[in-house]
């Protein structure tokens, strides 16, 4: 190191440590970065590891479990199985059974917690004294865990203690305690009722926030033409808040498929299968059977299904489209 | 005609404050039931009419009670 240094003035020497901390300087280095062309794909470095983590991996990892024979109670079983999986969830009669289970509580609970929330919606939006308060009484089920939501409930209408019972003997409804969730003709509409009540403020919410975006002109300018409220709800209000709409429903729609904890609360899919949907099932085959490949293969068709949805709404409903 | 106008515009807001009126209870109606039923002994709960407050003013689920 001395004989190095030999030929170095002193000058040199001094300013050794200095210029050593330049080189190696981190601010430094990415200042010299960015005026390279690589600085753009450094700054969305962070991003692309979040999603290929959180996202893409994890998406993979469910599709390449759906090729596969995973049973967690039958290990000697396991290994590649190609599209087997896909060929026993054509001929199973339970996977179709849920997928007209799925179709049922989700068109219809949409359809609900939709026309609630418009009518929410236009109520508050008329800005009446005292309104805000209402506002947030009528947001706050929205803001309950399922869980929590469906205990309520599930308390509620319990056939011993529930309130609801007593208050329709109360009224001469019922002639006698009912246990709602376990007849199979009633357990889908009284799911269906618990769901409306805790999504319904979503819509409120959505709808409340696209209203107060349109223009009170347009409103003066149709009541002067002399358009009542039906026709200003018609022609005016339903058209300019089509993207919220559309938005909102491919939101609502995908929780709703997605989102098992409710019905495995309130019923856990029965009585028999009769509020079993989709995702009850593919959590059941994972959770309880163990069967973990085929639960796979259940939530890949789920997400093809709802990939579709999603691409049929937005063509149909043209929210694409100029104008 | 001015009238008629503010008598229809009363009744706008009437309906308007019955359908929020509405919508209020139906929001909040199961919490303020939970709520009544957390502060009840069990046979209170058994035993009264679901909607009744408790019977006592102790706080059975409640700490320190």
């Amino acid at each position: 190191m001395a004989e190095k240094n030999v030929g170095r003035s002193a000058a040199e020497l001094v300013t050794l440590p200095y210029s050593l901390w330049r080189r190696w300087n981190p601010f430094w280095i990415i200042g010299e970065l960015s005026e390279t062309r690589f600085w753009m794909y450094l700054l969305l470095l962070p991003s692309l590891v979040l999603i290929v983590s959180v996202i893409l991996y994890p998406t993979i990892n469910g599709f390449a479990l759906s090729v596969q024979n995973v049973r967690l109670n039958r290990p000697a079983n396991n290994g590649f199985a190609g599209l087997n999986q896909y060929i026993r969830v054509w001929n199973d009669p339970l996977f179709w059974l849920s997928l007209q289970n799925t179709a049922m509580w989700v068109t219809i609970t949409t359809i609900i917690e939709f026309l609630l929330g418009l009518t929410a919606a236009l109520a508050l939006n008329r800005n009446l004294p005292g309104t805000r308060l209402i506002g947030v009484i009528v947001l706050i089920p929205f803001f309950l865990p399922n869980v929590v939501a469906g205990n309520i409930w599930a308390m509620m209408l319990d056939p011993r203690l529930g309130v609801i019972n007593d208050l329709l003997i109360r009224i001469g409804f019922l002639g006698t305690q009912k246990a709602w969730f376990a007849d199979p003709s009633t357990a889908m509409a009284a799911a269906i009722l618990v769901e409306s009540w805790h999504g319904f403020p979503f819509f409120a919410l959505l709808l409340l926030a696209g209203m107060k975006s349109i223009p009170n002109d347009l409103y003066k300018a149709a009541t002067i033409d002399g358009a009542g409220w039906l026709s200003q709800l018609r022609l005016i209000t339903l058209p300019m808040l089509r993207t919220v709409i559309a938005a909102a429903v491919i939101l609502r729609v995908i929780g709703l498929v997605n989102s098992p904890d409710l019905l495995l609360i309130l019923t856990g899919g029965g009585p028999g299968r009769a509020t079993q949907v989709l995702s009850l099932y593919a959590f059941i085959t994972a959770y309880k059977d163990f069967n973990f490949g085929y639960s796979g293969a259940l939530s890949v068709v789920m997400f093809a299904m709802l990939m579709f949805f999603a691409w049929a709404y937005i063509r149909i409903s043209g929210v694409n489209r100029e104008n | 005609m001015a009238e008629s106008r503010i008598r229809g515009e009363f009744a706008k807001n009437v309906l308007t404050y019955l359908v929020l009126i509405a919508f209020g209870i139906f929001g909040i109606g199961p919490l303020l039931w939970t709520l009544l039923t957390s502060l009840k002994y069990e046979a209170d709960i058994v035993t009264t009419s679901p909607p009744g407050l408790p019977s006592t003013t102790r706080r059975p689920n409640c700490a320190g009670s």
